[in-house]
């Protein structure tokens, strides 16, 4: 199906195939609008259309994942005229193409949940789907965004329908404001974004992101004055843009809110989905730029901005954990644990900005939390549906007894809840070890031992292994309240068998038996996979080159 | 027999995955026990090298070996090794372990009797893989693999303690759980900086090769090693002896231990104080004293000190407590205290004495727990103050409490006193080596634990057991079969340990503390 191993694609046209999982999610949020108006609004069959539709995207990301070659694909290089280098609007490598796997299976899981908890009460089931489908699809190009204005566009693509869907339960009071907060909150940011864009297209006269950073190196080198001040203020402005998608702190009002407003498929989404995409932009752009320069150039200028990403980071684990422990609203709880996970990942991108040679296990680490973090939180969100079909609350106190009622769902949450909390023999245990064991390999160059990190560099890294598992200690405060409550306090008067779908159960008890699979014998697996995704990229070949 | 660990650490485990399916309770409890049997059966093969005299064994030298690797990267940069063995230090604690596990299961025989009791399977469950976890950190020799073993004890516990204890039970169980999740952060960071700074071609998790290779000593030994601004091997030596300091645990991070020992029910009480605290003790002689001999000199003084503090101010709190449980838990405080003092003082006698007092308090502490469970299940309170003339009323019950409180006050041909006398002994030794003139001092404060002991367990035997048989005790059964069946191995234990200490502890664990000494003083 699609060509033997191009170098690069340069139409459009050549390059649909490698962009199918994206075409199979437009196309099918056209025919559930198109059959919502012929065939009648009739919610299951919808559900069933979009459904099928994930899974082809599904089906399609894998198998181009299974072809791609080891070297990064350029998608649709437009010549410019005054561009020497290729400069492609996207660009495919296996990392992108295993982050597209796990997006799809996750958009499946999350349809799988708004057809257990959501689909009895939807009325308007075709835009609904039209506004999940598409929010999948600029997710999916922000990973691949190879052009600032390209990724502008994903990001707003990836926004624009979440906020609306935030929104989409019009009777609720709390759905739009938080879909107004969501809102507000995307715009300012957004404005952000786009001076730190305009600002590093001025300081490199091009929007191709590559070609831009190779630029910008040899600025860099050259020692242009006043350059660095103006790379730090674009960089940052950007990172307030992205900080924003992944709810770091302060950017994370809105996060709780639209989690607690939104349905429960759509805070499924959300906690897992537009963090993870903006991660991986975030980590994609920021190996990109500091790949190009040589290690013992811009010192300065690595330091500065490895400790104002710590600090974001720092601060959003510390903040997300500490706030978590005040709330008995379950939704408000798992949305401070998302924000503390963001920034659990959001130290990873520290790491290619101290050490280039850090940079494949950086990215190995974060695919592979990305993996795991999806099944914990659908076992989580999961587990909160069933809970709230059987009692038709959603605070703590509806968990109550829950470990007596239904022996294999209580296990399968506590499984989950313990693997956020990061303890063995859990796969969140293995996939934390690795991004803290990321974080502490980029403090040694493994490939230029002349280019050591600097010690700056090489304190933050360390203070944020320090952080991050100290923080390990704090989180299981509030992820215990859960578990004490299923487990230590009595059952409630109504005991008795769970009245909540079947498959909903066994989707949670599933979850749970990956989560521990993963962490004992399937380790080595989960590792190689996300070592075979992050050995592609161009980080790969530059830092195995003559730097 | 080379798989043999393997099965002494995963038959727990199979046990507790034939019990989640076993229909009825009967089958469940037998399921269970003889899963520990067999862990029990298979670890006393443990012992055949030593059947002929190789307590000089070569430093470094493990039996059993099973090495595979687990988890590696693309490129084997990354390598994590399943890698179980056992040395003359491991191998009497893996025995005690497959031991208390499978009398603890007998003591939950009556799961029905106790109050509240619901939830065999998940109770007997929670149980094997707690065993399992022990197990594993005793005989695990990759640190990666050990830390695994260690965290997995914590979430059973939790639930044991959680669900199945006492009133206080909640508090107790996140108190412990915290604790102990707070000290193994601890040792995660250790265990990554003992990675990390180590070039790429060098770089192990090998507990082993982490101690004995010089080119990996020689970077942690050195001054200009800086870990966030310290002195590499002080700061990793402080974090890694707080890390298992709390699971001994030492004062002052002690005040889990009460609350969890009195909360939990009483066959859990058993492995905690029995087992749990010995991984505390064990990981310092597998860990920290190996791999940081240099620091661990240079806070001799200090650390004594604290062992000292430990020995009286556990001691004072028992003599003040009018429970009997408490009683128990808090002696346990004063006696972790001498295991503590004995590895501080960094010499052949005491930490000698530090590994049979490890090993005699788990005998010893282990008896007493369920001498206060069966009280406890006949007069349904622990109060000192309202026993009076037990003896009297259950005769058999007091020779066997007489010869397990005795053995914890360290009465001679007991097993508690070998253990302390060995440990103070080489404390007043330890003048010309790691102590100097702090030796007399800390060794006669030291010896005045015994005195306290002494005071504590004669006042309560005195109170509980003698004196006239007070009337709401008429009831009192005497201990019944299956509880002699408990407290008789332990006795007869505590009796052969105190008479025998060469032939079986000391012969086994003297190779291997002659081995951790060599690398403090090359």
């Amino acid at each position: 199906m699609l060509p033997q191993s191009p170098q690069s694609v340069n139409d459009i046209a050549a390059a649909l195939p490698f962009l199918a999982p994206e075409l199979w999610l437009i196309t099918t949020a056209l025919v559930t609008l198109i059959v919502g108006a012929i065939a009648g609004r009739d919610t299951r069959r919808i559900g069933l259309i979009a459904a099928a539709g994930a899974l082809l995207a599904l089906l399609s990301s894998w198998s181009i994942l299974s072809q791609l070659g080891a070297a990064p694909l350029p998608l649709i290089t437009s010549a410019q005229p005054d561009e020497t280098a290729s400069a492609p609007l996207l660009i495919l490598d296996r990392w992108v193409a295993s982050f597209r796997v796990v997006l799809m299976a996750f958009l499946m899981a999350a349809i799988a949940v708004w057809g257990l908890f959501d689909a009895q009460r939807e009325r308007r089931t075709p835009e609904f789907f039209t506004l999940l489908l598409a929010s999948a699809v600029g997710m999916s190009l922000m990973a691949s965004a190879a052009n600032l204005l390209v990724m502008i566009v994903a990001i707003e693509l990836a926004s624009m329908p979440s906020f609306a869907l935030a929104a989409f339960d019009r009777r609720r009071r709390a759905a739009s404001e938080a879909g107004l907060k969501y809102v507000v909150f995307g715009a300012a940011t957004s404005g952000f974004m786009y001076y730190g864009a305009s600002l590093l297209y001025g300081l490199g006269g091009t929007l191709s992101i590559p070609v831009l950073f190779d630029r910008l190196a040899a600025l860099l080198l050259a020692e242009e004055p006043a350059l660095q001040f103006f790379l730090v203020i674009a960089l940052l402005a950007l990172l307030i843009g992205i900080g924003f998608k992944i709810a770091a702190v302060p950017f994370h009002f809105w996060c709780p809110d639209v989690f607690e407003g939104a349905s429960l498929s759509v805070a499924t989404w959300l906690s897992v989905a537009s963090k993870a995409a903006g991660l991986v932009l975030l980590l994609r752009v920021t190996t990109w730029f500091c790949a190009p320069i040589p290690p013992d150039v811009a010192i300065s200028l690595r330091d500065t901005l490895a400790i104002g990403v710590a600090i974001l980071a720092i601060a959003t684990i510390t903040l997300g954990n500490l706030a978590a422990y005040r709330q008995t609203s379950i939704r408000r709880l798992l949305a401070y644990s998302s924000i503390a996970h963001a920034g659990y990942m959001l130290c990873l991108v520290v790491v290619p900005i101290v050490a280039i040679s850090g940079g494949p296990a950086a990215l190995s680490a974060l695919i592979a939390y990305l993996a795991i973090y999806a099944v914990m939180n659908l076992a989580a969100f999961c587990g909160l549906g069933l809970v709230a079909a059987d009692t038709g609350r959603e605070d703590l106190s509806a968990f109550a007894g829950l470990g007596w009622r239904a022996p294999a769902t209580a296990a399968g949450i506590s499984v989950a809840l313990l693997s956020l909390v990061g303890l063995p023999p859990f796969g969140g245990f293995l996939v934390k070890f690795w991004l803290i064991a990321a974080l502490g390999a980029g403090t040694q160059s493994t490939v230029a031992p002349a280019a050591q990190p600097s010690p700056v560099g090489t304190a933050v890294l360390w203070t944020l292994v320090v952080v991050v598992v100290l923080n390990t200690a704090i989180s299981l405060f509030y992820y215990a309240r859960i578990i004490r409550e299923m487990y230590l306090r009595p059952t409630p008067a109504q005991d008795g068998r769970l009245h909540a779908p079947l498959i909903g159960r066994i989707l949670v008890a599933a979850c749970g038996l990956i989560l521990l699979l993963t962490g004992t014998v399937f380790a080595d697996r989960v590792r190689r996979s996300a070592d075979f995704a992050a050995n592609s990229t161009r980080t790969a070949e530059l830092a195995a080159g003559p730097l | 027999m080379s798989g043999i660990l393997v099965w002494i650490v995963f038959a727990p485990l199979l046990g507790a995955l034939a019990v989640l399916v076993l229909p009825t309770a009967l089958q469940m409890k037998r399921a269970a026990a003889a899963a520990s049997g067999v862990a029990l059966l298979l670890s006393l093969f443990l012992l055949t090298p030593y059947a002929a005299e190789t307590s000089g064994s070569a430093p470094g030298h493990t039996d059993f070996r099973v090495r595979v690797p687990w988890i590696s990267t693309a490129d084997g940069a990354f390598q994590v090794q399943f890698d179980l063995g056992v040395d003359g230090l491991s191998t009497p604690f893996v025995i005690l372990t497959a031991l208390i596990s499978l009398l603890a299961l007998v003591a939950s025989w009556d799961f029905e009797r106790w109050p509240g009791s619901r939830g065999l399977r998940g109770y007997l469950a929670l149980l094997l893989i707690l065993e399992t976890g022990i197990l594993g950190v005793f005989t695990a020799l990759d640190f990666f693999l050990f830390y695994i073993f260690f965290e997995v004890m914590l979430v059973p516990m939790y639930f044991l303690i959680g669900i199945w204890g006492g009133s206080r039970k909640e508090y107790a169980a996140l108190k412990f759980f915290l604790y102990t999740l707070a000290g193994s952060v601890l040792l995660l960071i250790v265990m990554l900086a003992l990675y990390f700074y180590v070039p790429p071609g060098l770089r192990t998790f090998d507990l082993l090769e982490l101690a004995r290779n010089s080119e990996i000593q020689r970077i942690f030994r050195n001054d200009q090693t800086l870990f966030l601004g310290f002195r590499f091997e002080t700061i990793m030596f402080v974090l890694a002896f707080i890390g298992f300091a709390i699971k001994i645990p030492m004062v002052p991070f002690h005040t889990w231990l009460p609350d969890a020992h009195v909360e939990a029910p009483t066959p859990i009480s058993m492995i905690l104080a029995g087992l749990l605290l010995k991984t505390g003790g064990y990981g310092l002689l597998r860990i920290v004293y190996p791999i940081f001999p240099e620091a661990a000199t240079q806070f001799a003084v200090a650390l004594s000190t604290l062992g000292v503090v430990c020995i009286l101010y556990g001691a004072l709190c028992t003599l003040a407590q009018t429970d009997l449980k408490r009683l128990v838990a808090y002696s346990s405080v004063s006696h972790m205290g001498y295991v503590v003092l004995g590895i501080a003082a960094l010499n052949q006698a005491s930490m000698q004495g530090a590994v049979f007092q490890m090993i005699a308090h788990g005998i010893s502490s282990a008896m007493c727990f369920y001498l206060v469970g069966v009280l406890y299940q006949r007069a349904g309170h622990r109060e000192i103050g309202r026993f009076g003339g037990i003896w009297m009323r259950m005769p058999t019950f007091g020779a066997l409490a007489t010869i397990g409180f005795f053995a914890t006050m360290g009465l001679p041909a007991l097993c508690g006193f070998v253990g302390e006398v060995m440990v103070v002994l080489g404390t007043f030794d330890a003048r010309n080596g790691a102590l100097g003139a702090a030796a007399y001092p800390l060794g006669i404060l030291a010896a005045t634990g015994a005195l306290f002991a002494a005071a504590y367990i004669l006042w309560m035997m005195q109170r509980v057991f003698l004196g006239p048989a007070r009337p709401d005790s008429t009831a009192f059964l005497d201990t019944d079969r299956r509880e002699i069946g408990i407290l008789a191995p332990l006795a007869a234990l505590a009796v052969f340990l105190g008479v025998l200490p060469q032939q079986t502890v000391l012969n086994f664990i003297g190779g291997a503390v002659t081995d951790i000494l060599r690398l403090a003083s090359p």
